[in-house]
């Protein structure tokens, strides 16, 4: 019997497929990686001062707060989607990209819109904010865990395009960090959250295309 | 063994997906030599050993992600990825401690599917069924389609009417697609 020949009648002996769909696995390590995060990275926000908004529900009913929130979620809607997608290995990414990159331009078409009637002085100051670079790190240390969650799961898949694959994983875990984030941030203004979520989140994919580039190979 | 359709492979991995041992073997006895065929095609310069290599890892990774074909698309477009993706690993590997000259060809599935033929073969096909047709309708075809010349004209030249010249044109257009078309079914 040759070698290859032995090594088929292997796979013939463990043919029977057991694991579940893609798409379940998925969201269940996603949902399961997130809740813990998102729990612990309140509390340590809580201990060194920036707790939840106290006023958190009713402020939510006011749409330039809530978008701090619906504006990442609808990134993570439309990348998680592509994400499946590209575990299988004939997935082309073309047109099935167009919602994401909608999704991802809303932030900084908002910060655009509010900031355009408004001087170099406001603007300066709007944009500053009180705390972009807390905003920034925050986002993309809650980032790292998320990443690591969906890169186990990639791993189970037949990635093809690996950096492209890491790097929108990354800005669905930046989607999600900004979502947890937006709990205890102040700045409600959208030319504020308009920069520095999407600046977060695209540096999350970053972090993502890298990890994709490293641990994506079979 | 004659080699199967697409849908008849789709088929046996389903079932070996179930369990079916049996179904799994034959689903390797029929892919291994479309592996091949298609590796050619990706890297026609890479030798006969190296690419029984390459078949094997790709055999190995088609069994080991397995579960990431939908069962209700088609499998060769699957198959084709995970075998390009074998290539340019070796080829990747290659590159780095190069021991010889590869090179990889820029297509996709598509085209191993459905490859085009070359101008020249395309001509030889042409000219093959034009000269299939009858010889009237073989003049007019020349005579419009190649050299350019009217109905009327062809019409005196040949002793015939300018609509039956025209007529024999279309039959001849319409003979000449199907033979064509047959030609390019059988590759």
């Amino acid at each position: 019997m040759t070698q290859s020949h032995s090594l088929i009648e292997e796979y013939c002996a463990d043919a029977k497929v057991t694991s579940g769909s893609l798409s379940r696995h998925y969201w269940t390590v996603l949902v399961l990686a997130a809740l813990p995060i998102a729990l612990i990275g309140l509390g340590i926000f809580h201990l060194a001062g920036a707790s939840v908004r106290p006023d958190y529900f009713d402020l939510i009913t006011n749409a330039g707060v809530a978008l701090k929130q619906v504006i990442p979620l609808m990134i993570l809607l439309t990348g998680a989607p592509i994400i499946i997608m590209l575990m299988r290995p004939e997935t082309r990414l073309s047109g099935n990209i167009l919602p994401l990159v909608a999704a991802l331009s809303i932030l900084p078409i908002m910060m655009v819109w509010t900031l355009a009637p408004l001087t170099g002085e406001v603007r300066f100051s709007l944009i500053q904010g009180d705390g972009f670079v807390q905003c920034l790190l925050s986002i993309s240390a809650l980032s790292v865990g998320l990443i690591a969650a969906q890169i186990t799961v990639l791993r189970n898949g037949a990635v093809t395009k690996p950096i492209a694959t890491g790097a929108i994983a990354g800005a669905a875990a930046g989607a999600i960090s900004a979502m947890i984030y937006a709990f205890i941030c102040t700045e409600d203004s959208p030319a504020f959250y308009g920069l520095w979520y999407t600046a977060g989140i695209l540096f999350a994919g970053s972090i993502g295309a890298a990890a994709g580039k490293i641990f994506l190979k079979w | 063994m004659g080699r199967l359709d697409e849908e008849a492979i789709a088929q046996l991995m389903r079932a070996a997906i179930t369990g079916d041992r049996e179904a799994y073997r034959r689903f390797f006895e029929n892919i291994t030599p479309m592996l091949d065929n298609m590796l050619r095609t990706m890297s026609p310069s890479l030798p006969s050993d190296l690419r029984e290599d390459i078949v094997q890892e790709t055999l190995t990774s088609i069994h080991a992600k397995r579960h990431t074909w939908r069962q209700d698309k088609a499998i060769l477009p699957w198959v084709y990825a995970i075998a390009r993706y074998r290539l340019i690993d070796f080829l990747r590997r290659e590159k780095r401690s190069p021991t010889m000259s590869i090179d990889l060809e820029s297509g996709s599935f598509d085209d191993w599917a459905h490859p085009r033929k070359d101008t020249s073969a395309l001509r030889h096909d042409l000219e093959q069924g034009i000269r299939n047709l009858n010889p009237q309708t073989e003049a007019v075809v020349r005579a419009m389609g190649v050299e350019g010349k009217d109905a009327k004209q062809i019409g005196t030249e040949l002793g015939i009417s300018e609509n039956a010249a025209r007529i024999a044109f279309h039959r001849g257009l319409k003979k000449l697609r199907a033979f064509l078309s047959e030609s390019y079914q059988e590759r």
